[in-house]
């Protein structure tokens, strides 16, 4: 039933994406400076052409909807467009949650930084505030968890049994490979989505007991993973 | 805006990948020190020794513990060997032919985790290998790391005596 509904809400961000582009824009010029549906056009020559603030909205759905309620993750970008087509990249987020995998228990919370970036492979005039991106991140994230009942393996000598590893901290850093697209909608408002294809550097243990079931910004502890963001945001 | 379009058909082919993550787990989790088997024969006819790389039937039981091991399983070409994770040494009792030696390593643990799913197990570095002499003559060392990884960390070498 979640799914259903999960479903129907991307579908439905996804087509205000498409028809955001059938808008057409306001242009007014005042004091030299140009303005698209209110918004401030910098000119062409400018190093610093704007800045764009993005909420995710999808990856807190993502993680409640598979971890059945018990995994939440918010992540937010900070974005600055520089020579038309550059877009150096800040993520920030937060993820915490509680899962029970074979009678193991997973508790855990942790923050994450994502530096990176963009390059719109799309038109360069300074006016067109739609952009088809591409880029790479590099992510840390530092997490404090438990974990319970992780099973001992037993063998000849000893029965199977159980163990507990209580206040772990781990770090983790990887990369990214990302792809996507931002539309702008009206006024500031913007909209777009991120595919990321993840890789994660920090594979090995260095001194922990344990590893984390997940890492925040990475998702659940693999070699490789992928994510998926459909952000709203605000072009200043 | 054709291309935001087509990006946003594909992302609705991503959508229906499977994003849950496995919860089983698919690796072994048995470690044991894998011990080799060499034997050395003569031949009447033949000047030269040949060599067996198995045993034709080979009994083991862990010093201190009631159940056997390997009851006189027939050509196997090596055997498994758990250590104790909460030691630091153990012993075998290996029959060969009649013939009991005692085996005994000397080694370090270390603890290793595989997953949330599989937990963890204990790896052991082998120290030292001590051993009785009544059919094995010689222990080798081929590695000392015993893990999951690892098929062969010891190899037991005799020479068959001609009345045997």
């Amino acid at each position: 039933m979640m799914n259903k509904w999960l479903s129907i809400l991307i579908l439905s961000l996804l087509a205000l994406t498409a028809n955001a582009a059938k808008h057409i824009p306001d242009t007014v010029y005042h004091h030299d400076r140009m303005y698209v549906d209110g918004l401030r056009i910098y000119s062409d020559s400018a190093i610093y052409q704007g800045l764009n603030l993005k909420i995710d909205m999808f990856m807190p759905i993502l993680e409640v909807a598979r971890s059945k309620g018990k995994l939440q993750a918010y992540e937010m970008a900070l974005n600055l467009r520089l020579k038309r087509r550059y877009y150096p990249t800040i993520e920030l987020g937060y993820a915490f949650g509680e899962t029970n995998v074979s009678d193991t228990y997973w508790k855990g919370q942790g923050g994450f930084v994502k530096l990176g970036l963009d390059i719109n492979g799309l038109r360069k005039h300074v006016d067109a505030l739609d952009a088809l991106l591409v880029g790479i991140r590099v992510g840390g994230a530092y997490e404090k968890y438990d974990l319970t009942g992780v099973r001992m393996a037993g063998s000849y000598w000893q029965p199977a049994s159980t163990r507990d590893f209580i206040n772990q901290y781990s770090f983790n850093c990887w990369g990214e490979v990302v792809t996507g697209c931002q539309v702008h909608v009206y006024s500031g408002l913007m909209m777009g989505w991120y595919f990321r294809l993840k890789v994660l550097f920090t594979r090995k243990l260095k001194g922990e007991e344990v590893a984390p079931y997940y890492i925040p910004g990475f998702g659940y502890r693999d070699n490789t993973n992928w994510g998926f963001n459909y952000y709203i945001g605000w072009k200043f | 805006m054709k291309h935001v379009n087509f990006f946003n058909m594909m992302l609705v082919g991503l959508m229906c990948i499977s994003c849950q993550p496995d919860t089983v787990c698919h690796e072994t989790r048995k470690v044991a020190m894998q011990c080799h088997f060499r034997e050395y024969y003569r031949v009447p006819s033949n000047v030269q020794l040949n060599v067996r790389t198995e045993w034709d039937s080979i009994t083991v039981q862990g010093i201190g513990s009631d159940s056997i091991l390997y009851n006189n399983t027939k050509q196997v070409s090596h055997i498994g060997l758990p250590l104790k994770d909460n030691a630091d040494t153990c012993a075998y009792l290996l029959t060969y032919h009649q013939k009991k030696d005692t085996l005994t390593a000397i080694y370090t643990n270390q603890q290793r985790f595989l997953s949330i799913e599989c937990g963890c197990v204990y790896n052991h570095k082998i120290v030292q290998i001590n051993h009785t002499r009544n059919w094995i003559d010689t222990v080798i060392i081929a590695n000392d790391a015993v893990m999951l990884e690892v098929d062969k960390n010891i190899i037991l070498q005799r020479t068959k005596p001609d009345d045997e």
